[in-house]
Parts: structure tokens; C-alpha cells; sequence
């Protein structure tokens, strides 16, 4: 078995050179995340078992920037997502958004400091009240949080509705008389109602037919650019985040694999994983199909938690794994400045000769 | 062109609803030939899965009228029994919620089986009880080897340890092949796949597309994908029908609806798929009319960019254009095969502008 070979067996030589998180602090960064961990317990009281859904990532978000984080089901991104406005305690790691310290904010201020963060959810069916009127939701955390009188209230919700592109007359609406994304215009609204610094979109659009998606995601970015909001864009999806992310980070099994700038990873994907998930985008234009590499077949599914595979993580159904991807879990190499890839094939060659051209 | 297995003309389907009766589906006509893979595509809400619930006679509370033929024999409105036989013998369907669609007390053993010892006609729960209880060994053997056969097909690695799981121990992928596994139990000669894939990863939703798609192939059988995905239905499908609304506005070969899109629906429909060289595009305003009250003829004028008044008071009626295409709109002109244009009394508003664009570039 390859499990018994330890590290100290390996002659080390490789040097990686790249850390995205020292990079994306050159930025300017509204979001700083450093070894962020987070641990469930899997066993009883005896059994030390231990699911590491979010397993020391790093990586920050400049100011007024979409970071967009991509990965399949179960591979922490959620997570991830709800460590950052502390719904979920994390184990360890640090956390700093716009300069507090998020993990060390007492239960008083840890209510007014989540003002400045707020969450949209997959599925706008079951996150907005089916008995509470869309006027009372919006306003919802402009109460929680006592901002104005409540005739600024009632102001402030018009403003919001039109600010999404929702009819004055929904107000008096129930969430079931909307359809599935003007159900989610109303969860953005909500979350634009205190003045947010960051949102985090846990897969706004995946509920969402193709149509109406890319009403939403265009509602979004226009938001953006007029309130300066920075995104947490949580997604399965790569095609989408392509048009809306600056930055992108590709989670494989509560680790990031691949990090950097979205044009960068979008040109000259580096590791295994991201060409996958790349190549398996379904497309309608002939002009797309030179965008994405040659098809990967990924074998297996996503392994359980609980018994991540030595080494990278990602070798169980890479198609390029060798011998030394059981023994060593790759740290970032530097591909080029604001481009870091985490796998052994990294350092030797570059994909770039794979390619053919 | 092979025989036609299914044929639906004329399907209309209505409910009773507090606000008044909805008109949901409006003359839907469908022909799927043996061997055929069609997409049917269409926003949610536009009565797609409502169709393919209908062949099966999933929804009772419908009220229905129209004629549908399975291998040229008329099966709409025949007896229970009949139906149900039809059901699981020939025509099969795949849920779209892999997590829901599956019974969480039986293990996936139990459930396959079951489907085989008794599927189609009516059985009274004493019966199932007779037959738990008095050990049809040899039956019941001869329904777990299928079962583990078509777990094989769906290449599931280890069939013997599936067949003993309950759904909650399997992944989602796995869950959709059990499904389809299901599914093809009984041989059927057409089966409806509801949004295979959709509430997976883009990954796993991949392979489970080319499993369906090599199982088809290999089989010859026909299938009906739904999907609001008009990139999956790009990837599966031979033809392309395209709903809006309850009417069918656009079919097409696959090859050639994803260049010349004729409908101004199928085209918003396209500019609104993220792509890799554009970006996602700007999606259209407004949605599906309320079907309790739908005043157009032409269900999508309200939305439409080039409506005018014809589009209102006159539905369009299918024209068949160049290419196999077909279109359900004023703009364009039918292609009569030599006879003058002019002897169709539908009025014709003139050649979409894209088109002219197009001509005049050539």
C-alpha cells in the first residue's frame, strides 16, 4: 500500500514557488482568508474520526472583485462560504474582512459586523418566507439591525425593488406569486438592503433556467459597478462564472487546486482538475469548442471525506496521476504572475505543450 | 425515414383553477420515429414534462382531448389496463430528482425487483403480500440477475453492493443511474428522460449523458430528453422541438436549429446560453403569460419583438421552411414546393430582420 511510504521516504526537491494569498494582498484586499480549516466529527465520543470539509485554504478578494469559487457538490465550497460570515464556527484559520477580525468578534459584534456581509441562496424557493409579504422580507434585516424610521424603511424598500428591476406593486406580494427569479431578485434585494461590503452567492442561478440566469447574473454585475460590492460567487457551474468573476479558485475536496485570474485560468487551465471540469461545459457555438480542451474523462466519482486519498487528493481520478502523486500533496507552483496551480505535472511541464499548438 | 413510434396530434390539456380554466397545453403535435433521440425545449412552466406526463397518463386531474398513437395503434384513452402495460412494457420514464424519486425504506434490490414481479396491471397489496411472504425463490432470482444486468449497462462498478444499499448511501450520479437502470428494465421501446442530469455537477452530469446516449445508441431505442438546457439537448438529440407557452414554436434537425435558429424565441432562447467565446447574454424580459387568460394566438407576442397585430389575432400554423425546419410564425413564408405563396390565407409580416442582415452580408 502507498499509504505506508511517509513523507520523510521522499527526496524532496521541488520548490514550489507561488502563493496565491501573497498575491491577491498586493490587491488591495477587502477579504483575507488564511488557512481556514474547518473539521467536522464524524465517529462517536471514542472514535477521533474527523470529515475535513474545509482543509486550510487561503486566499484573499480585492476590494470591488468578484472571486468565484468552483467545485463540485461536497467539496467544501458551501462551507467555505458560510465560514466567512461565521454561521458555521470554523475550526481554525484566520479571517479578516475590511480589517476586523471576523473569528474573534464576540456574539454583540459579531451581529452588527454580518451588516457588512450578507448571503443570496441557491434556492430562492425555501430562503424567503412563504408568510411574510416581500416588503416585510426586504426589510427584514433593516429591522433586525435598526437602521432608519420606518418611514425610511418603506422608502428604502422602493428603492431596493427598483434597484432589481421588481415592480412598486410586488411589495404587497407573497414570495409564491413570483416566479423562481423574480423570487431571486427579492433575495438580492434583501441582501442589498444594509449596504453590504461583501455578498456571497452560494449558486444564485443554478434553480434558474438559462433565460433568466443571465437576467439575473447581468442584475448583478450591475450592481457592482454602481455600489461597488465585492462577490463571493459560489458555483458549480464554469461557464457562468467566466462573464462575472475577476479571480477564481477550483476546490477539489476542501483544498484549492488551482487559483488566479479569470482570463488566465480560462486560457491555460494548469491542473487536471480545472481542464476537466473545462471540458465538460456543454456547448452550442463551434467558436467554443477552441476554447476548451480536449475532453477529460474523470473516472470515478468524488471521494468520501472521510478517507481522502495520500498525497494530492485528486489522483484517485486524475487521468495524469503517477507514483509520486500518492506520496506528495503538491503546494502551489507560480505559473505566471496571478496564475498558481497545485500539481506535481506543474513544475515539470507545463500543459501548454499538451495542448498541440 | 424509419416508422413513426409515437405520434401525438392535436393535444390539448386543460385544468379547473380558482382563477378559471387554464389552457395549458394548445395543440401540441409530436412524431418520434423509432431510433430517434428528440429534445423538447422550452422555459419552465412551458408544458414540456406536462406532455410527456400526458403519454404516460401521469395527471389525472387534466382534461384532455386529442389522438395519440403508439406504433400506429390509437392508445389515448384506452382502458386502465391497457395503459399500464403500456407504461411499463413499452414507454419508460426517468424522474428528473434523483434524491426524490427513489423510495428511501426499500434497498435498491428490492425496489428493482419489484418493478420486474410487478410491473404493469393493478395489484392489490395482498397480492404483494402473498408474494413476499410465499418464497418465489427461483422468480425472484431470475429478477435480481436483470436487475444486476442493467446496473452493468449503467456502469455501475460494483452491482451486488448497489443492489443491497438503501438511496441515502449512494452519491447523486449514482442515484440517476440506478433511475435509468430502472428505467430500462423492461426493454421499452421509448423512453422520456426529464432533465437527466440537471440537479448534478457538470461532471458527473456529463457521463451520465453519454451512458444514456451509448445505452440508446446500442439499443436502438427512442428518446424523448426533456430540458431547459439547450446545450445538453445539442450534445443528445437528432431534432430539436422547441415549446413555448403550451405550443410548439420551432422543430428542427439539431445540426441546423443551433445556426439558423428561425423562431425570435429559440433565438432568445440561444443568446441566452453562457458560452465560453461570449459571455452570458442579456436574457429576455418577462415571462410565460398566465394560461388562465391567454388573449394572443401567438402565446409569445406579448414578448416578442416583431409582434404586430397578426400575431395576436391569427396563430401563425406551422410553416415549413428549408433544411427539415419548421416554424410556428408570421415572419416567415411557407415553402410550398413550386405552388405560389400566395394561396395560404395566414398573413405573413415579412422576413425577420436577421435574416435580411444575413442576405445582404452573403
Amino acid at each position: 500500500m502507498v499509504n505506508e511510504i511517509t513523507h520523510a521516504d521522499v527526496a524532496h526537491e521541488k520548490h514550489p514557488s507561488g502563493d496565491p494569498h501573497e498575491y491577491l494582498l498586493r490587491k488591495d484586499p477587502l477579504v483575507r482568508v488564511r488557512h481556514l480549516k474547518k473539521h467536522y466529527s464524524a465517529g462517536g465520543i471514542f472514535d477521533k474520526k474527523k470529515i475535513k470539509a474545509v482543509d486550510g485554504i487561503s486566499f484573499a478578494i480585492p476590494e470591488g472583485s468578484t472571486f468565484g469559487l468552483v467545485g463540485e457538490s461536497g467539496c467544501g465550497k458551501s462551507t467555505t462560504g458560510k465560514c466567512l460570515s461565521r454561521i458555521e464556527e470554523p475550526t481554525s484559520g484566520e479571517i479578516r474582512i475590511d480589517g476586523t477580525d471576523v473569528l474573534d468578534l464576540p456574539a454583540d459584534e459579531l451581529r452588527k459586523f454580518r451588516q457588512k456581509v450578507q448571503i443570496v441562496y441557491q434556492d430562492p424557493g425555501s430562503s424567503l418566507n412563504p408568510r411574510k409579504k416581500i416588503r416585510k422580507i426586504i426589510a427584514k434585516p433593516l429591522n433586525i439591525h435598526s437602521i432608519g424610521t420606518k418611514k425610511e424603511r418603506t422608502e428604502r424598500v422602493d428603492t431596493l425593488l427598483e434597484a432589481v428591476g421588481l415592480p412598486l406593486e410586488y411589495k404587497y406580494k407573497y414570495p409564491n406569486e413570483l416566479s423562481g427569479g423574480q423570487k431571486q431578485r427579492v433575495s438580492i434585494a434583501r441582501a442589498l438592503s444594509v449596504d453590504p461590503e461583501l455578498i456571497i452567492l452560494d449558486e444564485p442561478t443554478s434553480a434558474l433556467d438559462a433565460s433568466v440566469q443571465a437576467r439575473v447574473l447581468t442584475l448583478l454585475k450591475d450592481l457592482q459597478e454602481e455600489e461597488n460590492i465585492t462577490y463571493f460567487h459560489i458555483t458549480h457551474n464554469l461557464s457562468v462564472i467566466k462573464d462575472v468573476a475577476d479571480w477564481i479558485g477550483i476546490m477539489y475536496l476542501g483544498k484549492l487546486v488551482e487559483v488566479g485570474d479569470v482570463d488566465a485560468i480560462f486560457s491555460d487551465p494548469q491542473h487536471p482538475y480545472t481542464r476537466a471540469l473545462l471540458s465538460s461545459i456543454p456547448i452550442i457555438k463551434s467558436e467554443d469548442d477552441d476554447l476548451k480542451p480536449d475532453r477529460i474523462d474523470l473516472e470515478g466519482e468524488i471521494p468520501d471525506p472521510e478517507n481522502v486519498p495520500s498525497g494530492c487528493a485528486f489522483r484517485t481520478r486524475c487521468p495524469k496521476a503517477f507514483d509520486e502523486c500518492s506520496r506528495t500533496d503538491p503546494e502551489f507552483y507560480e505559473i505566471e504572475e496571478g496564475h498558481y496551480s497545485r500539481c506535481l505535472l506543474n513544475e515539470e511541464y507545463s500543459f501548454r505543450n499538451d495542448f498541440g499548438d | 425515414m424509419s416508422n413513426p413510434i409515437l405520434e401525438i396530434n392535436d393535444l390539448k390539456a386543460s385544468f379547473k383553477t380558482y382563477e378559471g380554466t387554464a389552457n395549458v397545453l394548445d395543440g401540441i403535435d409530436l412524431t418520434i420515429h423509432e431510433g430517434e433521440a428528440m429534445a423538447l425545449v422550452g422555459e419552465t412552466g412551458c408544458g414540456k414534462s406536462l406532455t410527456t406526463e400526458l403519454i404516460l397518463d401521469l395527471v389525472p386531474a387534466a382534461r384532455t382531448s386529442g389522438e395519440m398513437k403508439f406504433k400506429d395503434e390509437v392508445v389515448y384513452s384506452p382502458s386502465v389496463d391497457e395503459r399500464s402495460t403500456l407504461r411499463g412494457e413499452n414507454i419508460s420514464i426517468i424522474m428528473q430528482d434523483p434524491m426524490s424519486s427513489l423510495n428511501p425504506v426499500f434497498t435498491i434490490g428490492e425496489q428493482m425487483t419489484d418493478i420486474l414481479l410487478f410491473g404493469g396491471g393493478e395489484k392489490s397489496p395482498i397480492d404483494y403480500l402473498k408474494h413476499k411472504l410465499t418464497r418465489n425463490g427461483a422468480e425472484r432470482k431470475k429478477a435480481r440477475e436483470r436487475a444486476r444486468e442493467v446496473l452493468n449497462e449503467v456502469q455501475i462498478s460494483s452491482p451486488e453492493r448497489v443492489l443491497s444499499s438503501y438511496p441515502s448511501e449512494l452519491s447523486g450520479g449514482m442515484r440517476q443511474r440506478i433511475l435509468i437502470g430502472m428505467a430500462l428494465l423492461a426493454d421499452p421501446d421509448l423512453l422520456i428522460a426529464d432533465e437527466p442530469g440537471t440537479a448534478l455537477d457538470v461532471t458527473t452530469e456529463k457521463k451520465i449523458l453519454e451512458i444514456l446516449k451509448d445505452i440508446v445508441d446500442n439499443r436502438d431505442t427512442s428518446v424523448i430528453y426533456i430540458t431547459h438546457d439547450l446545450g445538453v439537448a445539442h450534445e443528445v438529440s437528432d431534432r430539436v422541438t422547441v415549446m413555448y407557452a403550451g405550443q410548439v414554436v420551432e422543430r428542427s434537425p439539431t445540426d441546423v436549429i443551433f445556426d439558423t435558429p428561425m423562431h425570435p424565441y429559440t433565438r432568445t432562447l440561444l443568446e441566452s446560453v453562457p458560452s465560453l467565446s461570449t459571455g452570458i447574454g442579456e436574457g429576455s424580459e418577462g415571462s410565460i403569460p398566465s394560461y388562465v387568460d391567454v388573449e394572443a394566438e401567438c402565446r409569445f407576442a406579448d414578448r416578442c419583438e416583431f409582434s404586430e397585430a397578426a400575431c395576436r389575432g391569427v396563430h401563425p400554423g406551422e410553416r415549413t421552411l428549408d433544411q427539415g425546419q419548421s416554424v410556428a410564425c408570421h415572419l416567415y413564408k411557407q415553402d410550398t414546393g413550386g405552388r405560389s405563396a400566395d394561396d395560404t390565407d395566414e398573413p405573413y409580416i415579412g422576413p425577420p430582420p436577421w435574416r435580411t442582415e444575413q442576405k445582404r452580408a452573403d
